[in-house]
């Protein structure tokens, strides 16, 4: 607290910190920053005794404000300013009482009213609040924005359908979409659907302010990298990456929960007493802070949980490395497990074959195949990994040959068709836009459309 | 209806009664053989006769809790609320004056299931020695890459006054954050001091009797600017290591971090003429880590032999590959203060031939003890759990580890009191990601005694306090420099040494 109210306009930035922990049920916080408009809306009409239609004017600074929040969008995660939600509603909300109880004061005892007198007062009031001007870009965010939100807060309490849901209604999702429907995937037993869902993520546009010099590219490791490398049983670059943001923008209840969960799961158990202790002292997160304490008692009940029994499979055998993402969460996750070799468990072969065919990695394909086969001989080859072996073993320099395992009859069929109608449509000269449109109607759902059209994938 | 003037009055009187009303401890209770779990534990540590109060939480699952602090001769207060043990300030000097050289009981008492127990009454003892008034240390975030509100506070132990000396925070932006680090004093005292700032406004400030000016000790002949410090006891010199120095990540050791030095030598900077030399830069050695002997005629440091076998790879890489394969040796170089040259050097620890790597020399200022930190391998032993402060015997270079000061998680960064009589650490033991200062009796006959935790006024501090303490260091005097006075300095632009060949 000492910190954050010794800066410039600190007492506002605490304040609002505080407030915004209300935000948790989103209709509290937002009832409460309605109440403080009110209140200056009040404040407002007396202070420049405004009447009738002229009351509308008390008004503006509100729309305006409530017109900030909603344009924040994807700089929410960007701006360093504590308690953005809040500030400059509290700001003015203190300067318009000031200047009002200012206002009667003179007007009662020094029998003194000048009609500049209010005015003056007002911007004298608002001046001595000290606030921090920063100025942001006007545009409205972007549908993934919100759709981002919902499904992080889906996957931080395991509703994976939910994700799902939210990926399927979303036409043309953002790549930190494609990863939390993989994760709701992989947590639901069903990553051979990869492909028969959407997995062509696109970058959102990047935010600017007003200067164009201030043009921020977004990145997944700040939206979401802590609880990607949780998800995928990275604790280490998890609890780094909470770290990284919690010391760059500020401390987050989210963050604080990845790195308890981190620590309950690296056996930190005195790390997660710290955290949960801290958790425990807020309004809206002891619950949950109190159903983590029951794990650090019992691994039994840890590895019984939903939250973890899907995440521990992850937790791989293979020797510790030293490495950096280099501030690439989703390029690390899809080079980390299309290069890990002898899976000990079914999950994280699934996971690394997977993510070999996300990453249009063929080379690590070929190596996971044939690890593959030879440990399940006598088990039928997943139809996504017989498709991609189809379509691979056509390279020249591929090792897969067909001959050799028991592939069925109708994937066979099937890419022979594939390949016909994109050899007519290649004849037809269409363009690659018209080609994948066309192709998509018939085979979106196989690994061969997501391998040949989807070449916009930029990392970020 | 109430006259306002007597409500006033009911009020005040109110106010003076709950004040003067104070906890007792119950007359009746159970007794039990088992200590009380508390927290900072401070039972059986050995406090010095000069610190401030030890304040401490009970945690027996109950808030009503009571302690009753008895000092030889039957001084005796009480003490406790709210699950809390907050001792008086002047109380507290009470109790540890009538205590020096011997111990104060403490009896702690828990209301459990509506019945009083006595917990296994423990001593706190109070040596006969004071501690250094003031340490300084370097609060950050346990961060890899970030580096975003950092300050180098100075906290006087004999109350809970704490004060910045330099943060990063007026200067620090998005663009051009400000890392700052390597506060050292020469001799305890703050009149010469130093510290370095990295990237934005990047330069080492150095306090020299006065005037402050900020350097840049880079040049063409040496590998960085300077980085580990140790000023000179006696003349105005001082000894850095130059360093590349690399972080990269573990992707499941618990160690989560190494920092590793790819290149590493030893310069000596004279402020006076703005030069620096070469002290040691064996391409096949890492040195690093300098510190002066009390009588200023030896220089003690590290290094380990490293040489790189592959020449297609860059050295960073080929490091992290063999990382494990860096071990420190302790070496110790004579110094002649007057012609200010320097002896062969010789090795006085080999840890290499234990498998292991020694670290962060510091002698004591009585000149018969070395400290330094031991693990597997490596030199940044911050994040290694098997890190442990080890003594050196300088007449007989017996090594023992201080088992009295260490735990099962890192402890780094030893350092002496002035009169020898202390030795604090930065140790990980509270949680094993945030280093708290924990400072140890170390008496007159070479033994270490249970080490305490640097007190705050409120017990749960640490449990909330997400910094580190970095690099904690004695000091007699508080820095008088303010941080503004730092800030208006480091705005400028550094001056350039110069480099003096041998």
């Amino acid at each position: 607290m000492r910190e954050v109210i010794s800066e410039r306009g600190g007492l506002w930035a605490w304040i609002g910190c505080w407030l915004t922990q209300f935000f948790y049920y989103p209709w509290i916080g937002a009832a409460i920053l309605i109440l403080l408009w009110l209140i200056t809306y009040y404040c407002l009409i007396s202070l420049f005794s405004l009447k009738g239609w002229a009351r509308l004017f008390a008004l503006l600074p509100q729309c305006a404000l409530l017109y900030l929040l909603l344009c924040l969008g994807y700089w929410i995660y960007y701006i360093k300013s504590a308690g953005i939600a809040f500030v400059p509603t509290l700001v003015l909300l203190y300067a318009s009482f000031l200047a009002l109880i200012t206002d009667y004061l003179i007007r009662r005892f020094l029998h003194h009213a000048r009609w500049w007198q209010p005015y003056l007062l007002f911007l004298l009031s608002f001046i001595s609040a000290r606030p921090v001007l920063k100025i942001y870009s006007v545009t409205m965010p972007e549908k993934s924005f919100y759709s981002e939100l919902r499904m992080y807060r889906a996957v931080e309490e395991g509703r994976w359908k939910d994700i799902i849901s939210e990926h399927h209604a979303i036409a043309q999702p953002t790549n930190l979409m494609v990863v939390y429907k993989n994760i709701a995937l992989m947590h639901t037993d069903k990553l051979q659907d990869m492909f028969k869902t959407n997995n062509c993520g696109s970058v959102p546009a990047p935010i600017t302010r007003l200067m164009p010099a201030d043009t921020l590219q977004i990145h997944i490791s700040r939206l979401a990298a802590p609880m990607i490398y949780f998800q995928y049983g990275q604790l280490n670059y998890a609890y780094e990456r909470a770290m990284s943001n919690i010391v760059k923008y500020g401390l987050t209840a989210r963050d604080i929960k990845v790195m308890t969960r981190c620590a309950i799961m690296n056996q930190e158990f005195d790390l997660a007493r710290k955290y949960i202790s801290l958790l425990k002292a807020s309004i809206f997160h002891h619950q949950w802070a109190n159903q983590q304490e029951r794990f650090i008692y019992s691994s039994t009940l840890l590895m019984q949980s939903d939250e973890f029994k899907n995440i521990a499979p992850l937790l791989t055998d293979e020797p510790d490395n030293l490495d950096s993402d280099n501030g690439m969460c989703e390029q690390w996750i899809l080079n980390h497990f299309a290069d890990l070799l002898h899976p000990s468990n079914p999950k994280l072969e699934e996971v690394i074959i997977t993510t070999s065919l996300w990453a249009k990695d063929e080379y690590a394909f070929d190596v996971h195949f044939y690890n593959y086969v030879n440990a399940h001989p006598n088990d039928a080859i997943p139809q996504l990994y017989q498709e991609t072996a189809i379509l691979l073993c056509t390279r020249e320099d591929s090792p897969i040959t067909l001959d050799h395992f028991p592939f069925d009859n109708f994937i066979a069929d099937r890419y022979n068709r594939f390949v016909k109608d994109y050899n007519q449509l290649s004849a037809q000269r269409l363009s690659d836009t018209e080609m994948s449109k066309r192709l998509h109607a018939v085979y979106g759902d196989s690994y061969w459309w997501y391998y040949y059209f989807y070449t916009d994938f930029n990392l970020y | 209806m109430i006259h306002l003037r007597n409500l006033a009055l009911i009020l005040t009187l109110t106010g003076a009664f709950i004040s003067c009303s104070r906890p007792k401890a119950p007359d009746t209770y159970i007794e039990t053989q088992e200590l009380p779990v508390i927290r900072p534990d401070y039972a059986e540590v050995t406090m010095p006769a000069n610190i401030c109060p030890p304040n401490f939480a009970v945690l027996q699952g109950t808030r009503n809790v009571v302690a009753r602090f008895t000092a030889p001769g039957g001084l005796s207060y009480t003490y406790g609320e709210d699950g809390k043990i907050i001792i008086d300030e002047d109380e507290w000097a009470e109790l540890r004056n009538a205590a020096k050289g011997s111990g104060i009981a403490v009896e702690v008492f828990a209301k459990v299931s509506e019945e009083w127990v006595r917990f296994k009454p423990f001593n706190i003892y109070i040596a006969e020695e004071d501690i250094d008034p003031y340490i300084s240390y370097r609060n950050i975030q346990p961060s890899y890459v970030a580096f975003e509100n950092i300050a180098i506070r100075q906290r006087n132990l004999t109350n809970y006054d704490e004060s910045d000396i330099y943060s990063n925070m007026p200067l620090s932006t998005e663009k051009s954050g400000q890392c700052i680090n390597c506060h050292s004093y020469q001799n305890y005292k703050t009149s010469r001091m130093l510290f370095h700032m990295r990237q934005g406004y990047g330069g080492t400030m150095i306090v020299d009797e006065g005037t402050i000016k900020k350097v840049d000790l880079k040049t063409d002949s040496t590998i960085s600017a300077g980085v580990y410090p140790s000023w000179h006891p006696q003349i105005n010199v001082i000894a850095f290591s130059t360093n590349n120095t690399g972080q990269s990540f573990h992707t499941k050791d618990i160690r989560k971090i190494e920092v590793q030095d790819t290149r590493s030598d030893l310069i000596l900077y004279d402020p006076q003429t703005d030069e620096v030399s070469i002290i040691e830069n064996d391409s096949n050695e890492l040195e690093v880590f300098p510190c002066w002997s009390a009588d200023g005629k030896t220089l003690y440091y590290c290094s380990a032999h490293f040489e790189y076998h592959n020449d297609s790879l860059a050295k960073e890489t080929e490091m992290i590959q063999r990382y494990k394969e860096v071990h420190y040796n302790l070496y110790a170089k004579s110094f002649d203060p007057k012609t200010r040259t320097f002896g062969p050097s010789i090795k006085i620890f080999n840890a290499d031939s234990l498998g292991l790597s020694a670290t962060l020399p510091r002698v004591s200022p009585d000149g018969k003890y070395l400290v330094f930190s031991l693990a597997e391998f490596g030199c940044f032993h911050v994040w290694h759990p098997d890190a442990d402060i080890q003594l050196m015997d300088l007449k007989t270079g017996e090594v023992r580890p201080l088992t009295e000061l260490n735990s099962n998680q890192s402890e780094s960064y030893p350092s002496f009191s002035s009169n020898s009589r202390w030795i604090m650490t930065a140790s990980r033991r509270d949680d094993g990601n945030y280093t708290r200062p924990y400072i140890s009796y170390f008496d007159k006959n070479g033994q270490c005694h249970k080490a305490f935790e640097l007190p705050q006024r409120d017990p749960n501090f640490y449990t909330f306090f997400l910094r580190s303490y970095n690099r904690p260091e004695f000091m007699v005097e508080p820095v008088k420099v303010t941080p503004q006075e730092f800030v208006s300095i480091a705005r400028e632009d550094p001056k350039k040494v110069t480099f003096k060949s041998k």
